[in-house]
């Protein structure tokens, strides 16, 4: 696929957050071999050590994130800090309006977007799946979006099926990457049986019990999904219909009504 | 005068640049630096001098999702 003018190997995209070991985390990357990783920057000394040299080792793409951000000030100040670590215009815009839920803050990832564009930065909102709030990223520049599923980490799959149905149908050509809620590898299947372009998922595969089975798991449901949207799925339909054809059936007989 | 570091109250003697504190702290390339919240980039390391109270973030890559 193709975003922002790169060419992605794979639509299953993999967080490089919480694994019980970075030896799990490069086996887990070795399975699914995912279009790119994420990432994120931390005060130094919080340890992680060698984390540069490890996403350099690897050779995919990196989309660093914002992760933490509260307003529109620290996201733009992070961006640029990372914009310079990472030597990408790359990123995953993210801003947190609730603490709760960890729900994205609309309004604030508008002012972001519209400013980061504007300094040249290329965005991947991490949003909720509003169709209006959709709408205004555009506006604001980015190319890319991201809904979410659920909330991030909470492994509920697509809870709001019917709004991200909406987004994907209004916006037929925009690549959107359900991003966050990832539970289970069906989860990321439907995700792409919807019509989405990519799947994003980190705590689902690195809390796994084989965190390098659920990677490999992830991207082959995320192939079959995508798959299976493109060959074109029937509707659902309330009664049944014989797939095998009855004229001819030996023994047939109608009942009288 | 006092500073802080990474969230870390520090005491530090007589004026010097960014470039100074972070080479005497050890900040391990690669990093990324804000004062008070704001980016500052590379270039600006040596001409900058650390003020009473500024509050000095020092970030590296690490994991995210």
């Amino acid at each position: 696929m193709h975003l922002y003018d790169v060419e992605l190997t794979s639509r299953f995209w993999l967080g490089t957050a919480s694994y019980p070991s970075p030896q799990l985390l490069l086996e887990a990357v070795k399975a699914a071999r995912p279009g790119l990783v994420t990432c994120s920057l931390r005060r130094q000394g919080q340890g992680g050590g060698d984390f540069w040299a490890f996403l350099q080792a690897l050779g995919i793409p990196l989309l660093p994130n914002t992760a933490g951000c509260r307003s529109v000030d620290e996201a733009v100040n992070l961006a640029f800090m990372v914009r310079e670590l990472f030597a990408t215009h790359w990123l995953k815009l993210e801003i947190t309006g609730d603490d709760y839920n960890l729900q994205p803050d609309p309004f604030a990832l508008v002012d972001a977007t519209r400013e980061l564009t504007r300094e040249g930065f290329q965005i991947f909102p991490y949003m909720t799946s509003d169709l209006v709030l959709a709408k205004k990223l555009l506006d604001a520049g980015a190319q890319v979006l991201m809904p979410w599923g659920a909330p991030i980490g909470s492994g509920q799959g697509l809870n709001d099926i019917s709004s991200l149905r909406t987004l994907r149908q209004r916006l037929p050509k925009i690549p959107m990457v359900i991003d966050a809620g990832i539970g289970r590898p069906s989860h990321a299947c439907q995700a792409m049986e919807l019509g989405f372009d990519a799947v994003l998922a980190n705590t689902a595969v690195a809390q796994a019990a084989r965190p390098a089975a659920m990677a490999g798991a992830m991207a082959q449901a995320v192939q079959a999904g995508r798959a299976g949207f493109l060959a074109g799925p029937i509707s659902a339909r309330e009664l049944a219909q014989a797939s095998t054809p009855v004229v001819g059936t030996p023994f047939w007989h109608k009942e009288e009504s | 005068m006092f500073i802080e570091l990474n969230g870390k109250r520090l005491l530090v003697t007589g004026t010097q640049p960014l470039e100074r504190l972070l080479e005497n702290h050890q900040a391990k390339p690669p990093y990324a630096v804000a004062v008070n919240g704001r980016f500052v980039p590379k270039g600006q390391y040596a001409a900058l001098y650390i003020k009473e109270g500024d509050r000095i973030e020092v970030l590296a890559p690490m994991e995210g999702g």
